[in-house]
């Protein structure tokens, strides 16, 4: 039996090696296609992921609300706010030309005076005075209404706080003149205190389950196209198969002292080992090649055993499939056209080529119809979010099962075709 | 002399068929014969070859081949017989001592026998200067001579030969039929198919003629031209019991 598989195992090894076409698409193909797809999708996922909004700084009001100002856009994560240099001589026309340039988002500026003149405003008690200064925002005219109503109302809710602290401020000196004791009756709210607002708001996030997580290109990439090298084995191995019943190698095994199972099992033995090398292959291309080329490296998680077991799995249905089509098909024209547009298929609604949950509604439930989907979401699981075997059980299970069902169907095929 | 191949009213037919494939046969073989298979295109040689050596199933009859009752898909029966297919059924990609490897190990050889098992074979069939080769690289002639030693690797004591000799030069066919002859000499039985009426009369000790899966004449080649008088060679007798009409 070990004699017989250890056969079986060279002489498929053999094959595959001198198939030149096969390897290509095998371990050329899912190689250029995880550059290009990284490379092509790397600013839609930059996009879906919230980067910080660059914004031009200057503040020539030194004052109460220039100085709150800055320092809540700067503190404030979804902003990434630059200081205009200080050898700028009109900042209002520098700020305009970056914003204009594109090389901020927005721009904002606060004028000398501007603390000054609100207050005079907020302590006149009589005649209100007109207003000479004014904040200026400006924007790229690309830019969302979304994020510009996010930008006005920080800039709002900083100078509500402003305010509020400048009557506080007016209060005091109002109360010092009956003394100095009296004045420190009214403590003086800190921004802290203002902006953790009166009325506290506790926030949390809730959704049925973690697939909010947005990978990025890299992420999304190198599990999705591997998997699709993985599942594009049914060429070869399906290819393999008619091969040797077309050149009677078939018939001969057949009269030799060894079983079908024998047989499929030396072919599953190496296309599993194929895929693994496949695996191999795309992760060190994700984790060490990626960040030379200036991109993110793959996180691969923190449970290596979940990550055996999904790849184990997930090559056992990719062979299993490639079976299947092997014993179905009549031709290799049938095989491979059959076998290639399938996977191509079942990767396009399984989120391989555009990730699941940018699909619409009715596609995301189409998406878990394919084995490839399982896969995905399995991989994503562990690398993304840290799952362990526990939590991409579901996935393996369903791999197993498909794998199950593929090789019943080969061997009910084989039965069939000899009686 | 004991029968190696006892066959009963053998009747098979192919799925999608009205006509079966082999009708009602019935013969045996015994050990040490050269046993021929004759009869035109779709007479249903290859069938029952197929048949014999455990390669297909059958509706009717009873077939019995070195003691062991058809079908069966007992590894020991494997190991008694050889099989040389009508195709070349060799993986073109690999080479000839690939090939022979593989299939040699499949039969449960070890690496050490295998080997000198292997050199006398290449020797003998005139292979041994082409064992680095592709077997597509290969001549017809070559190609044929590799079919026949993977498929008698092992050593059996019974050969099934589905045209041996089909699309070769004099020199190919000649070797083959030398090595069979000396093989035949020391106890092997072989069952052989071939269209080559004139080799046929030559080379095999008994001769069944089939025609549309029934038996039509059998007996040695010598026995059937004098039992029917009129026909000089066994080709005359053979347009005589088969007729003119092309076969599909
Ligand atoms: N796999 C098959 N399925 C259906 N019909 C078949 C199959 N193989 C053979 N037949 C049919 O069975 C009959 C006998 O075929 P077989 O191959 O046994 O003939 P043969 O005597 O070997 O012919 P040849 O001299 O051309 O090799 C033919 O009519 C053929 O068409
Ligand atoms: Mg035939």
């Amino acid at each position: 039996m070990l004699n017989r598989m250890y056969a079986i195992i060279i002489k498929e090894i053999q094959i595959l090696l001198r198939d030149k076409a096969g390897l290509a698409v095998l371990y050329l193909m899912p190689l250029i296609l995880v550059f290009l797809m990284v490379f092509l999708q790397e600013r839609s996922f930059n996009v879906l992921k919230e980067v910080e909004i660059p914004i031009v700084f200057a503040d020539d009001d030194q004052g109460l609300i220039g100085k709150t100002l800055q320092q809540t856009l700067q503190e404030n994560k979804l902003f990434q706010c630059t200081l205009i240099p200080d050898s700028v001589n009109r900042p209002v026309d520098y700020i305009a030309q970056k914003v204009a340039s594109g090389s901020f988002k927005a721009g904002v500026y606060v004028p000398a005076q501007l603390t000054a003149q609100t207050k005079e405003i907020l302590l006149s008690s009589s005649a209100v005075p007109a207003r000479t200064v004014h904040l200026q925002l400006y924007f790229d005219p690309a830019v969302k209404q979304s994020f510009q109503q996010l930008v006005q109302s920080a800039i709002r809710e900083t100078i509500a706080h402003a305010e509020t602290r400048l009557v506080f401020m007016n209060m005091r000196e109002q109360l010092s003149t009956f003394g100095p004791q009296v004045a420190t009756l009214v403590a003086l709210p800190d921004s802290a205190a203002l902006s953790e607002s009166m009325i506290p708001v506790e926030k949390s996030f809730v959704s049925k389950d973690k697939s909010e997580i947005v990978p990025n290109a890299v992420q999304h990439n190198i599990p999705s196209w591997s998997l699709f090298a993985m599942f594009f084995i049914v060429i070869p191995l399906a290819g393999s198969q008619i091969q040797e019943r077309d050149e009677g190698t078939f018939k001969r095994l057949q009269a030799l002292p060894v079983s079908y199972t024998e047989l499929l099992l030396g072919k599953m033995a190496v296309y599993v080992l194929v895929c693994w090398t496949q695996f191999l292959a795309m992760l060190s291309i994700g984790v060490y090649i990626m960040p030379l080329l200036n991109m993110p490296a793959l996180e691969t998680g923190s449970h290596a055993d979940a990550l055996v077991l999904m790849v184990t799995v997930t090559a056992l249905a990719a062979v299993g499939y490639g079976l299947m089509v092997g014993s179905i098909a009549r031709t290799q024209q049938q095989a491979s056209s059959f076998g290639s547009i399938s996977v191509i298929i079942a990767a396009a609604i399984g989120g391989i080529w555009v990730p699941v949950f940018i699909m619409p509604e009715i596609m995301q439930t189409i998406s878990l119809l394919s084995p490839l989907n399982w896969a995905l979401n399995g991989f994503q699981e562990i690398l993304l979010r840290g799952g362990a075997i526990r939590d991409v059980l579901p996935f393996i299970v369903a791999l197993t099962l498909f794998f199950l069902f593929t090789l019943t169907l080969t061997l009910l095929k084989f039965r069939l075709r000899n009686h | 002399m004991a029968a190696v191949v006892k066959v009963e009213g053998l009747t098979k037919y192919y799925k999608g068929l009205n006509l079966p494939a082999v009708d009602n046969l019935s013969f045996e073989i015994e050990k040490g014969a050269i046993f021929g298979l004759l009869g035109p295109n779709g007479a249903g040689k290859t069938t029952t070859l197929s048949i014999l050596s455990g390669l297909s199933s059958f509706q009717h009859g009873i077939v019995t081949v070195n003691g062991f009752s058809l079908p069966t898909a007992q590894k020991a029966f494997k190991k008694t017989i050889g099989v040389v297919p009508q195709e070349i059924a060799l993986y073109p990609n690999l080479t000839l001592q690939e090939n022979l490897f593989f299939f040699g190990r499949l039969y449960g050889l070890q690496a050490a026998e295998l080997k000198t098992t292997i050199q006398t074979y290449l020797e003998l069939l005139g292979l041994a200067a082409h064992r680095h080769r592709a077997i597509k690289t290969f001549s017809g002639g070559m190609q044929r001579r590799a079919n026949l030693i993977a498929g008698i690797l092992h050593r059996p004591e019974l050969i099934f030969l589905d045209e041996p000799t089909v699309g070769i030069d004099v020199q190919s066919k000649a070797v083959i039929l030398e090595y069979l002859k000396q093989l035949n000499a020391k106890g092997t039985t072989l069952i052989y198919t071939s269209h080559h009426l004139a080799e046929a009369e030559r080379f095999c000790s008994h001769i069944l003629i089939l025609d549309h899966g029934k038996r039509i004449a059998a007996g040695t080649p010598q026995e059937l031209i004098t039992r029917t008088g009129q026909a000089g060679t066994l080709e005359e007798l053979f347009l005589h019991l088969t007729g003119r009409s092309l076969r599909d």
